[in-house]
């Protein structure tokens, strides 16, 4: 997988790569200064040590790429893999980075990643009320598949041969 | 008395779940009610019998049968109780907290206090 360089929005030179253990500290920093009033679903985590654990679980465990600005790490997505072969996406942009394309770019490039690795199915939970994710989602090809009042799920199949993807 | 109503599955969630209600019903020195769904093994519903045994907790044990919905009889349960329904809240693998929709319907329609307990075990 290759870095991809680009200006976002706000023409800030910005790089998307995968997670490399380097990052560690930068990618807690970035946490740490996140906006819990962005929290979603729980996530990330408030509580200092819990929030280490639960980095080191995401790095550990998934496939994770990060965007990084003037060596900064300032958004991170993750495909997690669930119990039933399937992954599970989460992704962060920090509040002073958001509006600015970087979310998308991180998208592509982290699904990019899974079909690689041979990732198949990928889903996530998103809050009904928030329409800039779902409207990143929807360009990425995820269709929604299940919701309720507090949270939604949407889906997307991954074609290594053609590096299309496509809702479920 | 007013017994606590308790939705157990074979999940470490909802162990965490019940254990809190049983902690509950203990110091209030009432019983508690626990429903699971169908496909529990009968081992499981022995051991929550038999820590709410060592506790002092009086443990009523109903399990839905095959294709009902374990949500309405935790809320028919919560109706003749009256106490505090338990529930756990369900972590995907990168660690958010989702309802699911039976829980959803729950939180609407029960016809009491619903505690959605979190384990504290995870971030």
């Amino acid at each position: 997988m290759t870095v991809a360089r680009f200006r976002d929005r706000r023409g800030r030179t910005v790089e998307v790569r995968p997670y490399g253990p380097h990052d560690r500290e930068s990618l807690l920093q970035m946490y740490r200064t996140f906006d819990p009033a962005q929290r979603a679903q729980g996530i990330p985590p408030l509580h200092p040590l819990r929030l280490v654990e639960w980095v080191d679980l995401l790095t550990g465990e998934g496939l994770n790429v990060v965007a990084t600005h003037e060596g900064k790490v300032v958004g991170h997505a993750v495909l997690m893999p669930d119990r039933d072969g399937s992954h599970e996406l989460a992704i962060f942009v920090h509040q002073d980075y958001q509006g600015a394309g970087i979310g998308g770019r991180l998208l592509e490039s982290v699904l990019q990643r899974g079909r690689e690795r041979g990732v198949r199915r990928v889903w996530l939970t998103v809050e009904p009320w928030n329409t800039r994710a779902k409207a990143v989602y929807r360009r990425a090809g995820f269709c929604q598949t299940a919701a309720d009042p507090w949270e939604e799920v949407w889906e997307v199949t991954l074609d290594a041969q053609t590096g299309q993807s496509g809702g479920s | 008395m007013v017994r606590l109503v308790v939705w157990l599955e074979a999940t470490d969630a909802a162990w965490d779940a019940f254990r809190y209600a049983l902690e509950l019903a203990r110091a209030r020195g009432v019983g508690l009610v626990v429903v699971s769904g169908p496909g529990v093994a009968p081992e499981v519903l022995e051991r929550a019998a038999s820590e709410g045994l060592r506790e002092g907790v009086a443990v009523e044990v109903r399990q839905v049968g095959p294709g009902g919905r374990v949500e309405l009889e935790v809320c028919r349960a919560g109706e003749e109780e009256g106490g505090e329904v338990v529930v756990a809240a369900r972590r995907t693998a990168t660690r958010k907290v989702v309802l699911g929709e039976a829980i959803t319907w729950l939180l609407v329609n029960a016809p009491g206090p619903v505690v959605v307990y979190r384990s504290p075990r995870e971030p």
